[in-house]
């Protein structure tokens, strides 16, 4: 497969990447699901945290077994790329980089949520809280809970008009009932992981999911695409990279910062792996990025 | 040798260290766009920064930053990021002037458009009440006490819900200079410095453009229309810093534009700085 034409081989890449993250996933997160239900776990995880435990663990292992499948097809050999252990200066920066992708990422979050809210009330001119409650994914939010919290905020602005408080005090709800929504599709299991096995081990199944992330879009991507020149090849990259944190998610308003942070650290990851291929540093952001913004 | 992006320092003796110094530059670059989230998130997090305000937390990370690229990049290439411009030395009294121009220029900019924006507002239904009962508990008291943060779910609940408190918004005078300072040397000095490291004016120019946007946009916790009420001086400091060759025009704009704020905000009727300062999640009473 390595005489075909760079424009090709992008397109094999592309049809992986749906097959496997959107189709393969979800068959293998449904069979996750039904498997927590029917194994025999300790009492004190529920359902959807056995799931949570179960899909991450399935999800590292099918892809440790596509990264082999990847390293047969293309034939490029990962050991020279397994050169950053004894490297802890690159390791540590590597810490500092995830720390400051995941501020970089957050602060877009918030400008966007600003101002898509800021459009929505220049366009309806009014309180509009009343009318939208968003379905949370996952049954993240109690609904009794929501119920009383926004038949006050209803309340509140029904007596009040359009004053400050009530508008900001619906405001504020939906941001968070916005962040809510991001503890759905994929994120979820991370979350669930992380409330329910210990740390180390958390972290580990963290590490093997990312890890392999990291293989696939920057190791395997770069590298097969390399003849591309760097901007064609990085711009692929990071496209496949951000499509796939669509995949699985539940809604566009959440997946907005799953992909706002795949815009940052693509662009990051690659450009840094493009001129020096050492993989370990760029593993170690992507587990502080993820330390950061889900635990 | 693989092509780099970032040249190595003149003076770099083992060309090994390449890649040390790109990762610690890119490091640098991300941290310093993202100082204020960054202090944001970390005051959120952890109760023993809390005790801090919000501003003094927000000092001590741009003054690490600061130091690290003054270490990476030379001492002096904070404070005259532009390398080899024809003003010299000559351009720190032009900037000082120019920026006690630009400051009030840049007040002026800053309320027009914070007002244009403004709509008006009815007249409440019942009257506002007392400030003493208005006031939100700010802090780690106030924590926890919403309905949304009363479950234990998940783990982004607080994470990115920074608002301004009454307490972050009656600041203090020296903090306010102290931020106006460091925020430009980061945002004009720093990362002008490293916008400047890179190859072609087209790239350069881009890192400009993308240092002056997150620099207004890291505003956008006070509301939408403050990012784009804080463009102006985003754009004139990193104007007046390529025209003179060093950040102290900057400086001075913006430390005129900050103490304006803090005589804007501390001459405010109180009734109007209770309501004003209530914050994005509204009185919790």
């Amino acid at each position: 497969m390595n005489d075909l034409p760079w424009a090709l081989r992008a397109l094999v890449l592309t049809v992986f990447v749906v097959v496997y993250y959107k189709y393969a996933k979800a068959a293998l997160f449904a069979l996750c699901r039904r498997a927590a239900h029917s194994l025999p776990f300790g009492r004190r995880w529920d359902a959807s945290e056995r799931g949570g435990v179960l899909e991450l663990a399935a999800a590292g292992a099918s892809h440790v077994l596509v990264v082999a499948l990847l390293v047969l097809v293309t034939g490029i050999d990962l050991t020279r790329f397994v050169s950053g252990a004894a490297r802890l200066d690159l390791i540590a920066l590597g810490a500092a980089i995830g720390v400051g992708e995941v501020a970089l990422g957050s602060l877009l979050c918030r400008v966007l949520i600003e101002g898509v809210q800021a459009r929505g009330r220049r366009r309806t001119g009014s309180v509009r809280g009343a009318r939208t409650v968003p379905a949370t994914a996952g049954g993240a939010v109690d609904a009794a809970v929501r119920t009383t919290g926004w038949s006050a905020v209803r309340a509140t602005a029904r007596s009040s008009g359009r004053s400050t408080a009530g508008n900001a005090e619906d405001r504020g709800e939906r941001t968070r009932q916005w962040l809510g929504l991001s503890r759905g599709g994929w994120i979820r299991h991370h979350l669930k992981t992380m409330e329910a096995v210990s740390l180390p081990l958390a972290l580990a199944l963290t590490a093997v999911q990312v890890g392999s992330e990291e293989i696939v879009f920057r190791g395997l991507v770069l590298t097969w695409l390399r003849d591309a020149g760097p901007v064609l090849a990085i711009a692929t990259s990071c496209l496949l990279f951000t499509v796939m944190q669509v995949f699985l998610m539940s809604s566009w308003r959440a997946a907005m910062f799953p992909v706002v942070g795949a815009i940052v650290m693509g662009v990051t990851h690659s450009v840094l792996f493009w001129h020096y291929p050492v993989l370990l540093p760029l593993v170690v952001a992507h587990v502080t990025f993820f330390l950061f913004a889900v635990a | 040798m693989t092509p780099t992006l970032i040249p190595d320092a003149p003076g770099m003796p083992d060309a090994s260290l390449s890649d040390t110094r790109a990762y610690a530059l890119t490091a640098l670059a991300l941290l310093s766009l993202a100082c204020l989230t960054l202090a944001a998130h970390l005051h959120t997090r952890w109760a023993w920064v809390r005790r801090l305000p919000l501003l003094g937390v927000h000092v001590l990370l741009m003054g690490a930053l600061v130091a690290a690229g003054a270490v990476l990049l030379g001492p002096g290439s904070v404070v005259q990021p532009v390398p080899g411009h024809p003003a010299g030395w000559w351009g720190l009294p032009a900037g000082a002037a120019l920026g006690a121009v630009l400051g009030p220029l840049v007040v002026r900019t800053d309320l027009a458009i914070t007002t244009a924006w403004r709509t008006a507002r009815p007249a409440p239904a019942r009257p506002a009440p007392q400030r003493m009962t208005a006031a939100r508990p700010s802090g780690f008291a106030a924590s926890g006490t919403r309905v949304s943060e009363r479950r234990r779910t998940g783990l982004v609940r607080a994470r990115n819900d920074y608002a301004p408190t009454d307490g972050d918004l009656r600041v203090r005078l020296e903090l306010l200079v102290a931020v106006a300072i460091g925020e430009e040397l980061v945002f004009r000095g720093l990362l002008t410095r490293l916008a400047l490291l890179l190859p072609g004016w087209w790239l350069a120019a881009g890192g400009l453009v993308v240092a002056a946007a997150v620099f207004a946009c890291s505003h956008v916790f006070f509301g939408w229309v403050q990012v784009l009420a804080k463009t102006p001086l985003a754009l004139a400091a990193c104007a007046a810093t390529l025209l003179t060759g060093n950040v102290l025009a900057a400086v001075v704009a913006h430390v005129v534009f900050n103490v304006w704020v803090w005589r804007y905000r501390r001459s405010e009727p109180v009734a109007r700085r209770g309501r004003a300062a209530r914050g994005m999640w509204g009185a919790p009473a």
